[in-house]
C-alpha cells in the first residue's frame, strides 16, 4: 500500500510526462500489433484465396497456334501432373474497350485486357467474397484493378466497340484474380457469360492462351518449369508459377506492413529513450532521498523496486492499451489488402501474434527499465546525502569557458555550452530529432524517385519519349517491319531503336537446358545504367538483370552457354543491370532474334523537339493498332500507380508522425529538464538574468540539437536511408536505387517544418521557466 | 544623507488554498541612505528574508511601494527590473548558489557580459582583481565542486560586484561558514562598504550585526525596532562593545 501511495504521488508530480511516455509505449504497441497483425492476416488471406480459386502451379502464356492434343498426351505422361487446362481469352485492344460512361476509350492502357469465361476446374475467379462467381449473358465482372483505378460500382456499364460492332455490359461483380490482382502485373481477365464469349469471338479474334497446370505437389515447381520450357510445347509468352503469384499479391500490403513494423520499433525506441530520461531525471530529482533511505538501512532493491513497479505497470497497461487500440485500427491498415485480397475466417494464431507482439513491446520495456535501473547500484548513501547529485556532466574544455569567447553571445554560449557538458542527457533529443528527420527523408526520397521519369531505369528501359509494345497477333512479324519501315521515314522522330524479344535455351549451372528472355537490337540508343559492366555491343555478349544474375550466381565476365540455331554458343556476361519488370528476370544481347520463338517487339524513339507526344501517340495508335502506345509518363504511372499511392499514404503518414514525435519530445524533454533546472533558472533570474535572455538559452539548446540531428539525418537518409531501400527493392529486381531529392522538399521544406514547429514547441514549453524563483529554492 | 532605497507601507500576502492568506509584511516602513551598512534580524519566520527579496524586486509586494534610486518598481516591467537587477544590485546568499555547470570564473564574469556595460576584456580584468582581493585566485577555472564553502562564498561576493552595484544584499551570507569564514566575509563586506556601495543584510548572528551601522529588528512582519550603532572603526576594543550592546539589546528585544 505504500508503493501504491508513493506511486499515485509520484505520478501526479509529474503527469504530463508520464502521460506522453504511456502514448508513446502504446503506439509503438498498437503500430506493431497492426503491423503483425496485417502480416498475419495477408498471409492467411491469400492463403485462403488462392485455395478458393485453385491458383495453378504453373502457367504458360502462349499467343499463336496451340496443339492441346499434344498438351494432353504430354500432360498425362508428366507424373508431376496432377490436372491441366488451358484457358483461351480473347485479348481486347484498350482503344475498343469503354469503361462505365467514359467516352474515351482505354486506348492509353498498358494492361494486355482479355475476356474470359468461368473457368471449370481450378483457377476461378472470384467476386468480392470470394464466391467463385457465375455470370449471365449480358453482364460482366471487372477486375478489382478497375474498381480502384476508375471509382466503378456495380451496375456500371462496359462497351467493347469497334468498326463492325457494339457490344454493352452491365458490371454485375468485381474479380479477385489471384493471378492477375496487382497492378504491377500487366494483364487484366474480365469475366462474361459463355454466349457472350461465343458472340465476341465472331468480332474480336486475337487470342491468346493460359496452359495451366496443377502439381501433386507444389514443391515441383521449379523442376517442372524446367521440364516444361524443354519439352517444345507451346511457349510464345512469359510463364509464371505458384510462388510469383504471392509475391506478386502481397507485395503492396507486404511493404505497407513492413513501414508500420519499422514505424512502430521507432517509437518503440524513442519510448525507451524517453523512459530513460524520465528515469534518470527521476533519480537524479531523488537522489537525496535515495541516500537517505539507503542510510536507513533500505535496501537497494527495495527502493529499485519501487521505481521498477511503475515503470513496468505502466510498460503492460500502454501495451495492453495498444494492442485493444489496435483491433479497432486493423482495417485502416487492411483495407487495400481486403479489396484485392479478400479476408479469410480468423485462425487462433492470427489473435495470438498481435497480442504476443504488444507483449514483447511490454517486456522490452520492462527490461529496459531493469538495466536503467542498475544505476541504483552506483548511489552510495554518503555520496548522495553529501552532494545531492549524481555529478553526471562531463568536465569542460578549457577553451569551452565563458571568458573565452570574445564574440558570440553570452546566451547562445551557454546554451551551447550545456549541451557539451551534459551531451549524455541531451543526445536523446539529439537522437530523436535524427530519427524523425531520417523518418520524414527517406520517404520523400524515394516517393520523388517512383514518381520521377528515371524510375524507368529501373525497369529495365531506357528512357525514350515514346514506347510501342507490340504484343502476339497475326502477321506480328510482318506488321513489326511494316511499324519500323514508318518510324524511319518519320521526320517527327528524331531517334528510334526497335527491340526483339525472344526465347533462346540457355545451359544452366547444372548443365540442364533452361529458357531464357533475351531482348535483342541495339543498346547503344536509349542507354540503361548498368550496375556492373556495360551493355552488350558484340554478338557473343549477353548482360543480365539483377535477379537473373543472382539466381544464375555469375559475375561480369562470366561465360554463359546459349543455344542459337541449334548450336551451342558461348556469351560472356557484359552487364547487369536492374529490371522491376516481367518477375525481374530478364537479359539482352546483341544477337539475332530467334525467329521460332517471339515473345514481343517494342520500339523506343524520341522525338524532335516541339512535336507533341500525345499527338503522337494518339497518331501511332490509330496506325499501328493493336500496338499499345505510351509515353514515359503514362507508362509509370500506369505500372507504378497504385504503388505510388500507397508510398504517398506512408510518407504522409512518416511526416506527420516525425513532427508530431518531434514536437512532443521537443516539449516533454523541456519541460522536464526545467523542472530539474529550476535552482539554476531561478538563480539566474535573481542576478537580473532577463526571462527573454533564459528562453534564449534553452531555445539555443533544442535549435542547436534540432540541426544536428537534421544534418546527421539526412546524411543517413542520403546514405543509409537510399541502402534500406534499395534492399527492399531489391526483391523486385533493383538492388541500387539512387534516391532523387527534391532539394527544395527535402533540404528546405522538411528541415523548415521541424525547424518552426520545434521553436514553437520550445518557446510554449518553456513558460514554465517563469515560476522558478529564488525564494522557493532559498526556503528549500 | 542620500536615500537609495526606500520601502513605504509594504505589504506582502500569500495565499494558501482557496480562502485562507498568511500576511508575511505588515506596513513596513524604511529607508536605506546610500553607503549605509545596514543589517535586519529577528527571530525565524519575522519576515526578514521576505522583506528583503521585496523591496530588491525579486518578489512581487502584495501592495506598498518600493522607491529605488527614485524610480518605483512595481511600475517596471519584467525587464526593465532584470536590468535594474543585473546593473545596480548585487546578491549574496546563505548557500553561495553559484551556478553549477560554469567554472568559478565563468560565476563571476556572466552577469558582467550579459550587462554588456564594458568590454569583455575589461570584464575578465576586473574579475581577476576581486578574486585577488579576495583571496581566491587561484581557483578561476576550477569547478564549483572544488572549491570549500568559505572560497565559493567570496566568488559569489565577486559576482555581486562584478557590475559595480549600488547595493549588495546579503541573505545570511554568513550563515553557512564556520566563524573564521564568517569573519574573513565581514570585513571584506565592510571594505565594499568604505568604497561606498549600500549593503542590506540579513543574519542571526549578532557578531555580524554588529559590524554593521544600522540594526533594523523585525518581528511578526514588522520592523519593530531600529537601532543605529554608527560606522565600526574595526578595532577590537571598538567591535567587542558593539557585540556587547547588540547583544543587550537584543536580549531586551526578546530574541
Amino acid at each position: 500500500m505504500i508503493i501504491f501511495r508513493i506511486l499515485k504521488k509520484d505520478f501526479l508530480r509529474k503527469k504530463i510526462v508520464t502521460i506522453v511516455v504511456f502514448v508513446f509505449i502504446m503506439l509503438s504497441a498498437l503500430l506493431v500489433s497492426s503491423g503483425s497483425n496485417l502480416i498475419v492476416e495477408l498471409s492467411n488471406s491469400l492463403n485462403s484465396l488462392f485455395s478458393i480459386s485453385k491458383v495453378p502451379h504453373f502457367v504458360q502464356m502462349h499467343s499463336g497456334e496451340l496443339d492441346q492434343l499434344k498438351i494432353d498426351n504430354w500432360s498425362a505422361s508428366n507424373s508431376m501432373v496432377k490436372e491441366q487446362q488451358t484457358v483461351e481469352m480473347i485479348t481486347i485492344d484498350g482503344s475498343d474497350l469503354y469503361l462505365g460512361e467514359s467516352q474515351k476509350p482505354e486506348e492509353n492502357s498498358i494492361m494486355d485486357i482479355s475476356f474470359v469465361t468461368q473457368n471449370k476446374s481450378f483457377d476461378f475467379l472470384l467476386d468480392m467474397n470470394n464466391n467463385i462467381i457465375n455470370i449471365s449473358a449480358g453482364e460482366i465482372a471487372v477486375p478489382v484493378y478497375y474498381m480502384q483505378q476508375k471509382n466503378m460500382k456495380i451496375g456500371d456499364k462496359v462497351s467493347l466497340s469497334n468498326k463492325s460492332s457494339n457490344i454493352k455490359f452491365t458490371i454485375s461483380a468485381f474479380i479477385r484474380d489471384a493471378q492477375m490482382n496487382p497492378s504491377i502485373v500487366h494483364s487484366k481477365r474480365f469475366l462474361v457469360s459463355n454466349t457472350d464469349y461465343q458472340m465476341i469471338q465472331t468480332t474480336f479474334h486475337e487470342k491468346e492462351y493460359l496452359i495451366e497446370f496443377l502439381l501433386h505437389d507444389l514443391k515441383m515447381a521449379d523442376d517442372f518449369s524446367k521440364s516444361y520450357l524443354s519439352s517444345g510445347l507451346p511457349g510464345k509468352g512469359p510463364s509464371v508459377d505458384y510462388n510469383l503469384f504471392k509475391v506478386l499479391n502481397g507485395l503492396t500490403d507486404g511493404i505497407v506492413s513492413g513501414v508500420v513494423i519499422i514505424l512502430s520499433l521507432l517509437l518503440m525506441i524513442i519510448a525507451i529513450l524517453c523512459l530513460r530520461f524520465t528515469i534518470l531525471s527521476s533519480i537524479e530529482e531523488d537522489y537525496r532521498e535515495i541516500g537517505v533511505l539507503k542510510a536507513i538501512g533500505i535496501s537497494r532493491n527495495d527502493i529499485r523496486k519501487i521505481y521498477l513497479l511503475k515503470y513496468a505497470a505502466m510498460g503492460a497497461l500502454a501495451s495492453l492499451t495498444g494492442y485493444i487500440a489496435s483491433l479497432f485500427l486493423n482495417h485502416f491498415f487492411t483495407s487495400n489488402m481486403l479489396m484485392y485480397i479478400g479476408n479469410a475466417p480468423k485462425i487462433f494464431i492470427q489473435q495470438i501474434i498481435p497480442m504476443g507482439a504488444a507483449g514483447i513491446i511490454s517486456m522490452i520495456v520492462f527490461l529496459s527499465c531493469v538495466i536503467i535501473l542498475r544505476r541504483f547500484n552506483r548511489i552510495t548513501a554518503i555520496e548522495a546525502l553529501r552532494s545531492g547529485n549524481s555529478g553526471d556532466s562531463l568536465k569542460i574544455n578549457r577553451l569551452l569557458h565563458l571568458k573565452n569567447s570574445r564574440i558570440t553571445p553570452v546566451n547562445v554560449f551557454l546554451g551551447a555550452r550545456d549541451i557539451l557538458q551534459r551531451f549524455r542527457m541531451y543526445a536523446l533529443l539529439c537522437i530523436v530529432f535524427f530519427f524523425c528527420t531520417s523518418f520524414t527523408i527517406i520517404p520523400v526520397h524515394f516517393l520523388n524517385t517512383i514518381k520521377s521519369t528515371a524510375f524507368i531505369s529501373y525497369m529495365g528501359i531506357g528512357r525514350s519519349d515514346i514506347r510501342i509494345d507490340l504484343r502476339q497477333s497475326d502477321n506480328i512479324a510482318e506488321r513489326f517491319e511494316s511499324m519500323v519501315a514508318r518510324i524511319s521515314g518519320d521526320s517527327d522522330v528524331k531517334r528510334f531503336s526497335p527491340k526483339v524479344t525472344s526465347r533462346f535455351i540457355m545451359i544452366n549451372n547444372e548443365g540442364a537446358e533452361e529458357n531464357i528472355n533475351i531482348e535483342t537490337g541495339d543498346f547503344s540508343l536509349f542507354p540503361l545504367d548498368y550496375l556492373e559492366g556495360r551493355a552488350p555491343e558484340t554478338a557473343d555478349e549477353i548482360a543480365l538483370s539483377y535477379l537473373n544474375n543472382r539466381e544464375m550466381n555469375k559475375k561480369t565476365g562470366d561465360k554463359l552457354m546459349l543455344i542459337v540455331d541449334g548450336k551451342n554458343k558461348e556469351m560472356r556476361i557484359c552487364g547487369i543491370y536492374q529490371d522491376v519488370t516481367n518477375g525481374g528476370k530478364t537479359a539482352k544481347a546483341a544477337l539475332p532474334f530467334n525467329k521460332n520463338a517471339v515473345l514481343w517487339y517494342t520500339v523506343s524513339l524520341d522525338l524532335n523537339t516541339g512535336i507533341n507526344a500525345a499527338e503522337k501517340v494518339r497518331e501511332y495508335s490509330d496506325s499501328f493498332y493493336p500496338a499499345r502506345i505510351t509515353d514515359l509518363e503514362g507508362y509509370l504511372k500506369q505500372t507504378m500507380g497504385n504503388t505510388i499511392e500507397q508510398i504517398k499514404k506512408v510518407t504522409i503518414v512518416s511526416v506527420s508522425v516525425g513532427l508530431a514525435v518531434s514536437v512532443l519530445i521537443t516539449s516533454l524533454f523541456l519541460k522536464m529538464l526545467i523542472a530539474g533546472d529550476s535552482s539554476q533558472i531561478a538563480i539566474m533570474k535573481s542576478l537580473g538574468v532577463s526571462l527573454h535572455q533564459i528562453r534564449i538559452q534553452y531555445i539555443t539548446r533544442s535549435l542547436l540539437l534540432l540541426t544536428s540531428g537534421i544534418i546527421l539525418g539526412t546524411v543517413f537518409s542520403n546514405t543509409a536511408g537510399q541502402n534500406i531501400i534499395s534492399m527492399i527493392w531489391s526483391f523486385m529486381g533493383a538492388s541500387q536505387i539512387r534516391f532523387i531529392i527534391n532539394t527544395v522538399q527535402a533540404y528546405l521544406i522538411l528541415p523548415l517544418l521541424l525547424i518552426i514547429s520545434v521553436t514553437i514547441t520550445s518557446a510554449i514549453s518553456i513558460t514554465g521557466i517563469k515560476k522558478s524563483s529564488i525564494s522557493e529554492i532559498v526556503a528549500e | 544623507m542620500e536615500i537609495l532605497l526606500e520601502a513605504k507601507n509594504l505589504n506582502k500576502k500569500y495565499v494558501i488554498g482557496k480562502q485562507n492568506e498568511l500576511q508575511i509584511l505588515k506596513d513596513i516602513n524604511i529607508q536605506i541612505g546610500r553607503g549605509e551598512f545596514v543589517s535586519i534580524m529577528g527571530p525565524s519566520g519575522s519576515g526578514k528574508s521576505t522583506l528583503l527579496y521585496n523591496i530588491s524586486g525579486m518578489d512581487r509586494m502584495t501592495s506598498g511601494k518600493v522607491l529605488f534610486n527614485g524610480r518605483e518598481l512595481s511600475t517596471l516591467t519584467e525587464k526593465e527590473l532584470s536590468g535594474l537587477r543585473l546593473n545596480k544590485m548585487g546578491f549574496i546568499f546563505q548557500h553561495s548558489h553559484l551556478l553549477k555547470n560554469l567554472s568559478i570564473f565563468d560565476n563571476i564574469i556572466m552577469t558582467g557580459y550579459m550587462a554588456k556595460s564594458t568590454s569583455r576584456k575589461l570584464i575578465n580584468k576586473k574579475a581577476r582583481e576581486l578574486m585577488e582581493k579576495t583571496g581566491i585566485a587561484g581557483l578561476a577555472d576550477n569547478d564549483i565542486t572544488q572549491a570549500s564553502g568559505g572560497q565559493l562564498q567570496r566568488a559569489g561576493i565577486c559576482r555581486a560586484l562584478i557590475n559595480n552595484p549600488d547595493i549588495i544584499f546579503g541573505d545570511e551570507p554568513t550563515g553557512a561558514l564556520n566563524t573564521k569564514s564568517a569573519g574573513e566575509i565581514m570585513e571584506l563586506l565592510e571594505e565594499i562598504n568604505k568604497s561606498g556601495t549600500s549593503i542590506l543584510l540579513v543574519t542571526h548572528d549578532a557578531r555580524v550585526a554588529s559590524k554593521t551601522e544600522r540594526v533594523l529588528f523585525m518581528l511578526d512582519g514588522r520592523i519593530v525596532a531600529d537601532k543605529k550603532l554608527g560606522k565600526c572603526s574595526g578595532e577590537s576594543g571598538d567591535i567587542k562593545s558593539r557585540e556587547e550592546k547588540l547583544t543587550q539589546w537584543l536580549l531586551e528585544m526578546g530574541l
